[in-house]
């Protein structure tokens, strides 16, 4: 193995590349089960209140239906399982507008959603709070310790002090995750065993919280999700139509599929929740920060607290003596909110990084000498040491490569024909941390041919965690990529942490590469040799005429790791086109210079990066969810209404990543990318929209209606 | 890896997994330009060979056949016969009135390839090709389709060669998740003869020019494939991967990144080498 190819690092293709584009990638609805029933939710008209009549028997009667599934006959279930937003048909009570009030299973997904028609309803109906600004003042300190009031110094004699200072409001809508898979489940049972192929990034988390609220051992359930149709935080925690698709399915003893259509997505499996965040911001005549204040009030559930950590960037990004982050939430007659790609950082980050815009045009200093004037040495949220910060590297190589020098401090200066041309710059940060995940690798040999199977209950809903472990394995064992076969996706695997909040990559393939040395290890010692140059796994099953080895390792992050604050950072580089008759905006380049430790394959990874900014660019200009606030539904309930952006919204975009070994956080050097691409981006579209137009847009999205 | 001609030998795996996924018992030729064609566009450290043992084992585990998938179901209502061609074989189908072209294929027909994104002809996920042009599958009631020529992603790759747009997404990454890809392909692939045969778009600069063949720049790429959503974000890609085809030019494919002399940028090529 002298020629040994180094994989981890390279552009390869994703390994499952070729199922994607063949139409073989199997999701939760492609598995062609015997005999399966099909079931369609229908949901409630009103927000609050309670169901006084529901009568199924029309819908009983309709050609082909098995069972109408309501609060009147589901099993008793454990509504405090891990399911989040409840609607588990355990009482005729009703908590937000589309909550599942019940299911039709029937031979045929026609027969299913026509008789779901049939059922009539009717309601109490009682004062239902859906409107977030006449409640706004209700708001109350959140419960979860996580968002407790932090501060230190004096802020607000500082702040009433300071001759240089910005205070303002931004306020950032609802959003939908909308993968392009609906959520959606087959249940399978086999006596007290139950299967559910049902798309999950936390496999052992969907299995859990199914076994729990269906009252079963965790090894009487299994998830099978071998590939996911996307899901950006709402395929993380698990919600009702998982548990709604075991029960049918145990009811009509069939399997069952049940899909969530398009328009029960929008209120079936969490949301963004709407943010109001105040910031203030000051600073001296030189632009040495001197406070900075972040007091976030939001909505969530009647029944349950999620508050997004909008606050976050504003923790670590700054050095500033003195500092205040808040949070203030309302409970609404919505959805649970949900992590949703670039929790808390995304919309945090859009507030926080337009207050520095704001104050560096008030100062007359560049946005990046202002940012790079109050960078901290360490982490001024808890003192401790950065394990690596590449902050000041992605500003001064982004501004080389946007070319940030021809931009004019003041706005409207760069007119061409009738747009106005715009330039932006936003930076952004993201925690870098690795979670508890077991593996196990499996060499078998036959004569000179030696092939490895990687197996854990990881996850990969795009984010290339096939691929990156492949590369991993191959270099670890010294195999050619071509022998490793990688099985994720299934609970029946050594369980894993989740593919959320950047912390897959990093668990995953430590966990993968741990199995791999450790396999290595056994195997040398097995053969009681001693040897000067170590020889590869391989190796080791050739000469020593082993035809089957397997090992396994529960990984940990390093003992060290928390006497650091680790995390990635980026620089967001935005070019406007303002029409400046329509106000239609578009960013025809963007530049995302990130720094997020070791970048395990360069093409995956700079999908991740520009899948991470095209999210942004829909938080900065389309996605907005309206509630009417009579009746608490969404009136945004389709792609035609909810505008996430399509292909021609998109101009050019750059990603350039940092060069950066940093073994602190764990031993590859792993940061994670899911997450980061999303941060900074919409406050870099909203300072260039103030470079072209002079205007700034402290509510986003950035619709033409604000403009003109 | 240094060396392209050395990719050119298909490996025991590929032959097996392609095989297994273009549903074709014809054995791959050693030779043959279509092959060498997918080979330059899928490198041979690539997807290909590791998919062959994901595949195996995903069907051992979760892949049950339905027993007669096509025949009449006792619960039809409203039956109505349908004869159609699908991917080059002749389906007949008792369908519900009902049933869309899309449920049809993925309930009935076994082809789960296209996908259900949203069933309003909003998403592009569902996207066939009928009679040559790009059709939302899940606006189409099955009951239409007879007669009719319907090509699915499960039928775009010809003999032992992936279809050049298919080959030309792995290559770009032209996707993450992959659910809305078998749209993407199928648009992108109507697309290539909208183009040849100068239909006009939203950003044709004159659309009373007189048709001809037509060279797409990125914008009308990008205007054509809108009907797709990709709620990934991988529309870059999409372009590279549809231009590549369009224009028959290799489109350069870039990774930056910034060390101490600043950024670097290296062609696909290079990144392989350097780890070689």
């Amino acid at each position: 193995m002298n020629e040994r190819i180094k994989n981890v690092g390279q552009a390869m293709n994703r390994i499952d590349g070729l199922l994607k584009v063949t139409g073989t990638a199997t999701y939760a609805t492609d598995y062609a089960i015997k005999n399966t029933a099909y079931a369609v939710i229908f949901k409630s008209a009103i927000a609050a209140g309670k169901i006084i009549d529901l009568d199924t028997s029309e819908a009983e009667k309709a050609a082909g239906v098995l069972a109408v599934i309501t609060h009147k006959n589901a099993p008793k279930l454990n509504a405090s399982g891990g399911i989040r937003g409840g609607a588990l048909l355990q009482s005729p009570n009703i908590e937000f507008h589309g909550q599942h009030i019940g299911l039709v299973v029937a031979e045929t997904f026609e027969q299913a959603r026509y008789a779901a028609r049939l059922v009539k309803v009717s309601y109490e109906k009682t004062d239902a709070k859906v409107d977030f600004e006449k409640h706004e003042k209700e708001a109350v300190t959140p419960k979860d310790k996580d968002r407790a009031e932090a501060s230190r110094g004096d802020v607000e004699t500082t702040f009433r002090n300071a001759e240089y200072k910005i205070e303002a409001v931004y306020d950032t809508p609802i959003e939908h995750h909308q993968p392009m898979e609906p959520h959606a489940t087959i249940a399978v049972w086999e006596g007290e065993k139950v299967t559910l192929y049902n798309g999950s990034q936390i496999v052992n988390g969907a299995q859990n919280a199914a076994a729990s609220t269906l009252n079963l051992k965790p090894e009487n359930v299994r998830i099978v999700t071998p590939h996911i149709g996307g899901g950006f935080g709402s395929k993380g925690g698990q919600w009702a139509n998982l548990i709604l698709a075991a029960v049918a399915a145990k009811v009509v003893n069939r399997p069952v599929k049940l899909a969530l259509t398009r328009q029960q997505m929008f209120n079936s499996v969490g949301l963004r929740q709407r943010n109001r965040q105040k910031i203030r911001l000051a600073a001296t005549k030189d632009g040495k920060l001197t406070a900075l204040a972040h007091e976030t009030t939001t909505h969530c559930a009647i029944n349950g607290e999620f508050v997004e950590p909008c606050g976050d960037c504003s923790k670590v990004m700054y050095d500033v003596p003195n500092s205040l982050i808040s949070y203030r939430v309302v409970p609404m007659n919505i959805i649970l909110p949900t992590y949703t790609r670039g929790p808390g950082k995304s919309t945090g980050s859009f507030a926080l990084e337009s207050a520095i815009d704001e104050l560096a045009y008030q100062l007359k200093i560049d946005p990046i000498e202002f940012r790079l004037k109050n960078e901290p040495a360490k982490d001024p949220s808890n003192g401790k040491p950065w394990s690596s910060r590449a902050i000041v590297q992605c500003l001064k190589e982004g501004a080389k490569a946007f070319g940030w020098e021809k931009r004019k401090i003041e706005p409207r200066q760069n007119p061409q024909g009738n747009y106005l041309i715009g330039y932006g710059v936003a930076a952004g940060t993201y925690p870098a941390r690795q979670r508890d995940t077991s593996a196990t690798v499996k060499l078998t040999r036959n004569g000179s041919d030696v092939r490895s199977s990687i197996e854990l209950a990881a996850s990969d809903l795009g984010t290339g965690t096939h691929t990156i472990l492949a590369q991993t394995a191959a270099d670890a064992l010294g195999l050619p990529i071509n022998k490793i076969g990688v099985r994720i996706g299934d609970s029946a695997l050594p369980p894993a942490a989740g593919s959320v909040g950047s912390v897959g990559a990093a668990s995953f393939a430590n966990a993968v590469n741990d199995a791999c040395v450790k396999i290595t290890d056994e195997l040398i010692a097995k053969s009681g040799k001693q040897f000067f140059v170590r020889p590869t796994a391989a190796e080791m099953m050739a000469s020593e005429n082993i035809n089957e080895f397997q090992t396994r390792v529960h990984a940990k992050p390093p003992a060290d790791a928390d006497k650091y604050s680790s995390h990635s950072f980026n620089a967001n580089f935005a070019e406007v086109w303002v029409n400046d008759s329509t106000g239609m905006v578009k960013v025809q380049r963007f530049v995302a210079v990130t720094g997020a430790g070791k970048i395990l394959n360069p093409k995956t990874a700079r999908s991740q990066i520009i899948g991470g900014n095209v999210w942004g660019i829909g938080m900065a200009l389309t996605e907005e969810s309206i509630l009417d606030s009579r009746w608490g539904n969404f009136v945004t309930r389709s792609f035609a209404d909810y505008h996430v952006p399509s292909n021609l919204d998109i101009g050019s975009i750059e990603p350039i990543f940092i060069n950066e070994e940093d073994t602190i956080p764990n031993k590859l050097g792993i940061k994670g990318i899911g997450e980061i691409g999303i941060v900074g981006v919409a406050a870099a579209v909203a300072n260039a929209v103030f470079n072209a137009t002079g205007k700034r847009i402290r509510e986003l999205p950035i619709t033409p209606d604000k403009l003109i | 890896m240094e060396d392209e001609s050395k990719e050119l030998k298909l490996t025991d795996d590929e032959q097996e997994l392609l095989t297994e996924l273009l549903n074709d018992s014809a054995k791959l030729s050693e030779t043959g330009k279509s092959r060498r064609q997918f080979l330059r566009n899928v490198s041979a450290a690539s997807a290909a060979i590791l998919a062959t043992q994901m595949l195996a084992e995903q069907k051992i585990v979760a892949y049950t056949p339905i027993e007669n998938v096509s025949g009449a179901s006792s619960a039809i209502e409203n039956g109505v016969k349908v004869v159609m061609k699908v991917n080059g074989a002749e389906k007949s189908l008792n369908v519900d009135s009902r049933m869309t072209l899309l449920d049809a294929l993925r309930e009935r027909l076994e082809l789960t390839g296209s996908k259900k994104g949203c069933d309003h002809g909003q998403c592009g996920a569902c996207t066939v090709i009928i009679e040559g042009r790009r059709v939302l599958s899940c606006l189409t009631l099955a009951a239409t389709c007879e007669g009719k020529e319907v090509t699915t992603i499960e039928g775009l790759a010809k003999g032992d060669a992936l279809h050049p747009m298919q080959a030309a997404f792995v290559k770009h990454d032209g996707f993450q998740c992959g659910y809305c890809t078998p749209g993407q392909i199928c648009s992108a692939v109507a697309l290539l003869s909208e183009a040849k045969n100068g239909e006009a778009s939203y950003v044709t600069a004159d659309v009373r020019a007189k048709a001809r063949a037509i060279q797409l720049s990125d914008d009308e790429i990008r205007e054509r494939m809108s009907g797709n959503i990709c709620r990934c974000g991988a529309y870059p890609n999409i372009v590279a991967a549809i231009k590549e085809v369009h224009t028959g030019k290799d489109v350069a494919q870039t990774w930056q990144f910034a060390g101490e002399t600043g950024v670097a940028i290296f062609e696909n090529a290079e990144m392989n080498k350097e780890g070689a």
